[in-house]
């Protein structure tokens, strides 16, 4: 059994902080729990020596990055680990006080979905697409519940009027992908409730769905565990839920807890290095003021994005307009950031890569530097290319996996004709990288051998080989873990001030915006909503729309 | 060797430094099994192909008594004791009579063994029309003319025939395939990024090619031959013909591909960089698209060499003096034959095993290149 | 539905009449016709002198029009199919080819579904079975047996077995479906028997490779739904491994197998016709490559014709399949 890092026994003790606060032995008990994979070429250790505990009636969050082994902890507890997977000893589950572990598969299979339940996070891919929701619903009663079919179908259509589903009868014959995903999330909590469970294990359940959305199904959350006296364990990675929702905190990296305490004693005061480098990764402070008029530098008159969509069926097609960006107006001044923000379908991305000439428009004027670039041809646009770049929000699919970093990098400087000759060439792929916070050494890589935050740096270091004046940055850090997003936004900070560029910010998250931008615009259905400062717009937001999203993206207390 | 994951849930990779895509694909083919017998069966056929003078022991021409059986190769000796050489006994009459038919009664001589041996000497061949040589692979020491599987209708040797033939076949079967690859994936290619009248019009034509019946026109189109033919005119419109079908089911395949590539963010990116169409198709498309058509290319050839010697069997072929698998099975059409020379059935077995062994590369191939 | 139906179907006659023309054309590109055969024949039979011998041919030509232009019997011919459903007639069995159609035919597509059935049903078994034992021999050795399954070649295979069972099991009457004695007996369960022993081989072969086919593709989208949030969902409420793999995977796995169904028909046909041209077994294929070689236009062309006709029908049924079963196909895409 590897050994556990000596910082962690100190602030991450097997018993709770709190624990003679509460009567009564938890709920939830898991000690010394060790897990490990078995892949190609080794073992992977993903939980090393893992405590916690649950009482009744409480939230408790873990929280953690990609890797910490938050998510196969929760496995291990409701018995979903795969064939690959080795719980080793001495880990134990004590479920009010019997081991679970030590279950035989059938008595564990019956705690799954009675007095376990779980809820995963994508909500799109956790239903299945061939079943209706009502059919998904009694399956999870009659597994635990000897009742007839039509019972079970009653007790489901109140399961989804509790739930806050409206016309639960209708809903109950429909199927997954004719429910937003909102909705999904709320028919995966009435599933997991059918049973009446005493843990409810959520998995990032919000995390793919927008904003707004998020808030509700966090209060919807809240409100069943008081009404049931339900345990929540909260797994996740955003700081704003923890603190808005969870009771007691534990923190996890690469395995092992390093610290744990109440809600509001970690925030307040956090002991573990890592805790604080967390805590601090939060996107803060704001960008230093810019002059009141600078020039504009990438300017939208009354532009209109429309595409025709097909929908009904495959047999009686339907063709519809969908207007993604509605005659809107834009401008981007020199030298400073603009947020543009939205939720998914705002068409926040649309209006993006259409002012960069990326995606055709259907009217209106797009201007850079007073230039009609409009009508350009490919032709045309090409001695402006340099000269506006773009960085895309999924790293993995923005660099070309049989392209080298050099080669990848490389190209912008050969097609625009930039550098004479290849040593020179090189020379400036160097600096790049350098700018970017990567080491020059790995001209010759390749895109699978880097992180995804390293190859969002390559991703920079290819915009900024050209030397920009303009960036678009689409969603750059939402692909990433949290500390690594503080480092790609303290990049992005220092070069826009010691290179003067212009950005265009694309996101749906107000703090990484907030931190970032002077100032902000809103976007909502293809229409700005509200425009402003970025104090105006995000600390006093005049529109409906703007204060719901700031209240579900700021707001702590409830 | 444990490994913690590292905080991007990435399992560091094994190999630090440069690994290009192909490396990687060498990497995980290594290990497959199937796909690596699957490689070096290739290899040796194909050193078969280009050796075929000095692996086959006899000329593939020489005529000698028809329909012969394989000779036994045994590891005896004349007193039954157990020999690491392996020898033939030549068949000849003996001095007894069978008592009911007063025939003279065959068997081996066991006085006059023929050892076999490798890189003996045998017939004299140019290899490449070139470098002069007698030297064989297998066969037997003191010139004796070996069948080991037998001889054909005309005496001639059917093992040395069939590693000849390879040639053709192999040869008809790289030429299709290059035709119908570089077809294929220029149309794919273009109708998937222009798009437009030039894509409508070029499914309308692949989907009526597809909808065709391969074999039957295949056979209708082969039938178009006369029979008087030169060799050149045949093999000529073999390769026509297997390429006139062959090629559209991969455009669409390429297509497909070249549809959901051209959205993807790095061509934008390639975009975004002023990159035109010309290089956004040869370096960001084409490669990604690559490993799909290998694995195709890989997994098509059998099926040529399939067809040929299918063709062969019902009566199409190439003429002598060119040698192919499909050829020498033209003479297996007959059921008197196979019954009573069952050796006849002997290309089965070559084509058999080019088949399989392309195949089990391609499936190598195909486990190798899907993404990391 | 209807309407896409008709559509469909209508968009299948341009196809139908391209393919026509290009099947006329090419069948009638090589020099020499039927007649040419009658000729030989005369000779070689009948004794005749050569001048004899075409005379009489030439008669026959002119009886049947061979010798009209070629865009003349073209026209003849489809205006026969379109008007009468007259598909001309065989000048070697001497009836009309729709007799000749419905005597092979209905053999072709029974033979043909029954490997397509056993195939399925085999293939789907053994690819649930490969996909839940992943890494261990069960998998192993099927993935070997799907591997061959999918590259020996039917017709080698079905030549070696012809060979083996003519000629070391001494099987008589390979080249028909029923022995002698229940040649035109109605039908019983001996009678039947009698069919099986006498086309097991066919069936045998071509089921082989389509098994391994639909082997391949149920493990391969089997081990892919087998990883999907849903299946894990499902083991979340409670319920059992084979439920969760039977009643969640396993629906989602099979329904890429319906979209296939274009591409296994026609595989299943090819294989039923190599196979059965080398048993030589009275159905399509040996048809056609019998009228190939003695020039018996009108069966070559209507064959052809009628295959690709099959095929066409076997795609349609296919896509309707698809937008019954699946309901994202079906129903309107949800208002986000």
């Amino acid at each position: 059994m590897s050994p556990v890092s000596p910082e962690t026994s100190d602030y991450a003790p097997p018993e709770r902080l709190d624990s003679a606060a509460h009567t009564g032995a938890p709920l939830i008990d898991v000690r010394d729990l060790a897990v490990s994979f078995k892949v190609d070429g080794g073992v992977v250790d993903a939980v090393r020596r893992v405590s916690f505990q649950l009482y009744r009636g409480e939230t408790v969050a873990i929280v953690g990055e990609s890797g910490s082994g938050k998510s196969v902890t929760a496995r291990a507890v409701m018995g979903l680990l795969t064939r690959r997977a080795l719980v080793k000893p001495p880990s134990r589950i004590l479920l009010e006080g019997a081991d679970i572990l030590r279950f035989p598969p059938n008595a564990r299979r019956k705690l799954r979905g009675g007095r376990l339940a779980m809820i995963f996070q994508e909500p799109m891919s956790s239903l299945n697409p061939v079943y209706t929701i009502g059919a998904q619903i009694v399956e999870a009663i009659r597994i635990h519940q000897p009742v007839s079919a039509k019972a079970a179908l009653l007790r489901a259509r109140e399961l989804l009027e509790e739930v806050g589903i409206p016309q639960p009868e209708a809903r109950l014959r429909q199927y997954p992908h004719q429910l937003s995903g909102g909705q999904r999330q709320r028919v995966m909590i009435a599933m997991a409730l059918a049973n009446r469970p005493d843990v409810l294990i959520a998995d990032e359940p919000t995390t793919a769905l927008d904003v707004t959305v998020q808030a509700q199904i966090l209060a919807l959350l809240r409100d069943l565990q008081r009404r049931h006296g339900m345990a929540i364990v909260l797994i996740t990675h955003d700081l704003t839920i923890v603190r808005r929702q969870a009771d007691y905190v534990y923190v996890m990296q690469l395995g092992e807890v390093k610290e744990h305490n109440a809600t509001a004693a970690l925030f307040a005061a956090p002991r573990h290095p890592y805790t604080a480098k967390l805590l601090n990764s939060e996107p803060h402070g704001r960008v230093p003021a810019i002059p009141a008029q600078a020039p504009p530098i990438l300017e939208g008159r009354k532009v209109r994005v429309a595409f025709t969509l097909k929908t009904g069926t495959w047999l009686k097609p339907v063709f519809s307009d969908l207007v993604a960006v509605d005659s809107l107006d834009l401008c981007v001044r020199e030298h400073e950031t603009l947020g543009l923000v939205g939720e998914s379908g705002s068409g926040k991305t649309t209006f993006g890569q259409a002012l960069l000439r990326l995606i055709s428009h259907e009217s209106g004027e797009i201007l850079f530097r007073d230039i009609a670039i409009q009508n350009f041809s490919r032709q045309q646009m090409k001695p402006l290319r340099s000269r506006m770049q773009i960085v895309f929000q999924d790293p993995f699919s923005s660099l070309n996996p049989r392209m080298s970093v050099g080669q990848i990098i490389e190209e912008g400087l050969k097609v625009n004709g930039i550098g004479q000759g290849r040593g020179e060439r090189l020379d400036r792929i160097r600096e790049a990288l350098r700018s970017a916070g990567m080491s020059p050494d790995v001209l010759s890589r390749f895109p699978h051998e880097f992180s995804g935050g390293q190859r969002q740096r390559i991703a920079i270091a290819r915009a900024l080989a050209l030397e920009p004046e303009f960036i678009l940055l689409d969603e750059p850090t939402s692909a990433l873990d949290l500390s690594v997003q503080a480092q790609i936004l303290d990049l992005l900070r220092q070069l826009q001030s010691e290179r003067g560029l212009s950005y265009l910010f694309i996101s749906h998250d107000l703090k990484v915006v907030r931190a970032m931008s002077h100032r902000v615009v809103v976007m909502q259905h293809g229409r700005i909503v509200e425009q402003g400062s970025v104090d105006e717009v995000l600390g006093a937001p005049r529109s409906d729309y703007t204060q719901r999203l700031v209240r579900a993206a700021f707001e702590v207390a409830d | 060797m444990t490994r913690p994951a590292t905080p991007d849930g990435v399992s560091a990779p094994g190999r630090a430094g440069a690994e290009s895509y192909a490396a990687l694909v060498w990497r995980r083919l290594r290990r497959s099994a199937a796909g690596m017998t699957g490689l070096t069966l290739v290899a040796i056929i194909f050193a078969m192909a280009i050796f075929a003078e000095f692996v086959a022991p006899i000329d593939p021409y020489r005529a000698e008594t028809g329909f012969s059986s394989p000779d036994t190769i045994s590891f005896f000796d004349a007193d039954g004791a157990f020999s690491l050489r392996p020898r033939i006994y030549p068949i000849v009459d003996s001095d007894k009579l069978d008592p009911v038919t007063f025939q003279p009664i065959s068997g081996p001589d066991f006085a006059h063994p023929h050892y076999i041996g490798v890189f003996v000497t045998g017939f004299s061949y140019r290899l490449f029309g070139l470098i002069p040589g007698d030297r064989h692979l297998i066969g037997a020491v003191d010139g004796y003319p070996a069948h080991f599987l037998g001889t054909d209708k005309f005496g001639r040797d059917i093992l040395s025939r069939g590693i000849f033939g390879s040639r053709i076949s192999l040869m008809i079967a790289l030429i299709v395939v290059s035709i119908t690859t570089v077809v294929g994936t220029s149309v794919g290619l273009i109708s998937g990024y222009v798009g437009g009248p030039f894509d409508a019009w070029a499914q309308r034509f692949v989907d009526l090619i597809l909808a065709f019946p391969q074999l039957p026109l295949y056979l209708a189109l082969t039938s178009l031959i006369p029979i008087t033919a030169p060799t050149s005119v045949f093999l000529a419109f073999v390769i026509v013909v297997l390429s006139a079908l062959g090629w559209a089911q991969l455009s669409r395949e390429v297509r497909g591909k070249t549809l959901s590539l051209a959205r993807v963010d790095y061509v934008k990116a390639a975009v975004a960089v002023g990159a035109s169409d010309g290089r956004i198709v040869f370096q960001h498309i084409l490669p990604n698209v690559m490993s799909h058509v290998i694995v195709v290319v890989t997994l098509q050839i059998p099926n040529v060499v399939l067809l040929e010697s299918f063709l062969g069997f019902l009566g199409f072929a190439v003429k002598p003096p060119l040698i192919s698998w499909g050829l020498m099975l033209q003479d297996t059409g007959t059921f008197s034959v196979i019954g009573s020379y069952p050796w006849i059935l002997s290309p089965v077995g070559f084509v058999l095993a080019a088949v399989l062994a392309f195949n089990a590369l391609g499936d190598g191939l195909r486990d190798a290149i899907d993404p990391y | 539905m209807i309407r896409f139906l008709i559509r469909r179907i209508l968009a299948m006659v341009p196809v139908l009449f391209a393919l026509s023309v290009v099947t006329f054309a090419i069948i009638k590109a090589p020099p020499g016709d039927y007649g040419d055969y009658i000729r030989a024949q005369l000779m070689n039979q009948g004794g005749a002198s050569f001048e004899k011998a075409e005379q009489e041919a030439n008669i026959y030509r002119r009886q049947h029009g061979l010798l009209d232009p070629v865009p003349m019997q073209y026209i003849h011919w489809v205006t026969g199919i379109v008007t009468r459903g007259d598909f001309g007639d065989s000048f070697f069995y001497n009836q009309p080819v729709s007799h000749i159609v419905a005597q092979r035919l209905p053999a072709t597509l029974m033979l043909a579904l029954t490997c397509h059935f056993f195939a399925s049903l085999l293939g789907i078994s053994f690819g649930i079975l490969a996909a839940t034992q992943q890494y261990r021999w069960t998998d192993t050795i099927l993935s070997a047996v799907a591997f061959l399954g999918n590259t020996v070649p039917r017709f080698l295979a079905a030549i070696i077995i012809l060979y083996i069972l003519v000629f070391r099991l001494n099987a008589m009457e390979v080249g028909s479906f029923f022995s002698v004695e229940y040649g035109g007996a109605p039908w019983s369960f001996a009678k039947f028997l009698d069919l099986v022993h006498h086309v097991w081989p066919v069936v045998a072969i071509a089921t082989f490779g389509g098994l391994a086919y639909n082997m391949r593709v149920v493990r391969g989208n089997l081990l892919d739904t087998l990883n999907m949030q849903y299946v894990e969902t499902a083991r979340a409420k409670g319920l059992s491994e084979s439920g969760a793999v039977l009643r969640h995977a396993l629906p989602n796995a099979l329904h890429p197998l319906v979209m296939y169904q274009g591409v296994v028909l026609p595989y299943m046909l090819t294989g039923e016709i190599e196979t059965a041209i080398i048993f030589a077994l009275p159905t399509v294929g040996p048809a056609i490559v019998q009228s190939m070689a003695v020039g018996d236009v009108n069966v070559t062309a209507t064959f052809m014709l009628i295959l690709a006709a099959t095929l066409m029908v076997g795609n349609i049924i296919a896509d309707v399949l698809l937008a019954l079963l699946d309901p994202r196909v079906r129903l309107q895409t949800a208002m986000s």
